[in-house]
């Protein structure tokens, strides 16, 4: 389990101080990525497989973590003992649920929920942040766009 | 001995790097270079399975068309990274490691998807078993 302060630690880190493998160009989107190196998910296409660096490597994508995750669904029914877990956000229509799989589309993302705050790499800042459900649920503007939780993968 | 052997080698692999460098695939060249390969499969290939934009997608051909869909007018900045750069590939023998890339970046709605490959040398063919599909987000 990570706490609330390891990740305050990261605040304001580009993804370059995460990510000893090299894989760090600002044109890419590093949601995945960021909490894939704080919760160290290592299955999967990873920022190794990407620029074979040197360390263990993290995974870059969000399609990949929801897959792996041990159970999801809306976060309207998110369980309240499930206090914390990753928090997606996209348009419905390209999550699955019973398949336990989501779209490979652009609009799509990532964070850690913890005990009611979210961590996510904001691409724009370049940076970790910290947000509220609700300001995490406005990342993308559209009606179709929704949050569904994953619980951790092992 | 293996000295002697050695040096040939050398010799022979320096020139075909400076060939390579010599005939590095344009921009464009790249670009038609990929098209060859849209009839190979992404199932199978680790960076590859689950990267189609839709879930039906089954080859090249498909990821890289859908892709090139979300490159939509009046929402932020798109473009295309296509180069090569010299490179040996997995069997030692010169030729070029490829790359495209589609970006897009519109505030946070920022990515970078595309595939990389090796074209060889010699013969200036793709090599399909070399392909990988890149991006992350």
């Amino acid at each position: 389990m990570i706490t609330a302060a390891q990740l305050d630690q990261n605040l304001g880190n580009p993804i370059s101080k995460l990510c000893t493998n090299g894989y760090t160009d600002p044109n890419d989107n590093h949601c995945a990525h960021f909490v894939s190196h704080m919760l160290d998910y290592q299955f999967g296409t990873t920022c190794k497989t990407m620029s074979g660096g040197p360390n263990p490597g993290a995974n870059i994508r969000v399609q990949e973590l929801f897959a792996h995750c041990n159970g999801v669904g809306a976060w309207s029914a998110r369980p309240s003992a499930l206090v914390q877990c990753l928090v997606f956000v996209t348009d419905s229509g390209n999550v699955h649920l019973k398949l336990r799989k989501m779209d490979n589309v652009p609009k799509k993302h990532v964070g850690i929920f913890l005990n009611g705050t979210i961590w996510h790499y904001s691409n724009s800042k370049s940076q970790v942040v910290k947000v509220t459900p609700k300001e995490f649920s406005h990342h993308y503007p559209g009606p179709g766009i929704a949050l569904f939780y994953g619980v951790l993968p092992a | 001995m293996l000295g002697i052997v050695h040096a040939p080698c050398l010799a022979a692999q320096g020139r075909a790097s400076s060939a390579a460098s010599r005939n590095l695939p344009s921009p464009q060249e790249v670009m038609r270079l990929l098209m060859t390969l849209q009839d190979v499969p992404l199932k199978g290939n680790e960076t590859c399975a689950t990267a189609g934009t839709s879930l039906s997608d089954t080859d090249i051909g498909d990821y890289i068309s859908g892709w090139l869909v979300e490159l939509k007018p009046g929402q932020g900045a798109n473009w295309i990274d296509a180069k090569a750069t010299p490179a040996a590939g997995d069997d030692k023998q010169a030729g070029w490691k490829c790359v495209v890339m589609f970006r897009h970046v519109n505030g946070d709605d920022r990515w970078g998807w595309g595939v990389s490959f090796h074209v060889r040398a010699s013969d200036h063919k793709p090599v399909k078993e070399s392909i990988r599909c890149l991006g992350g987000g």
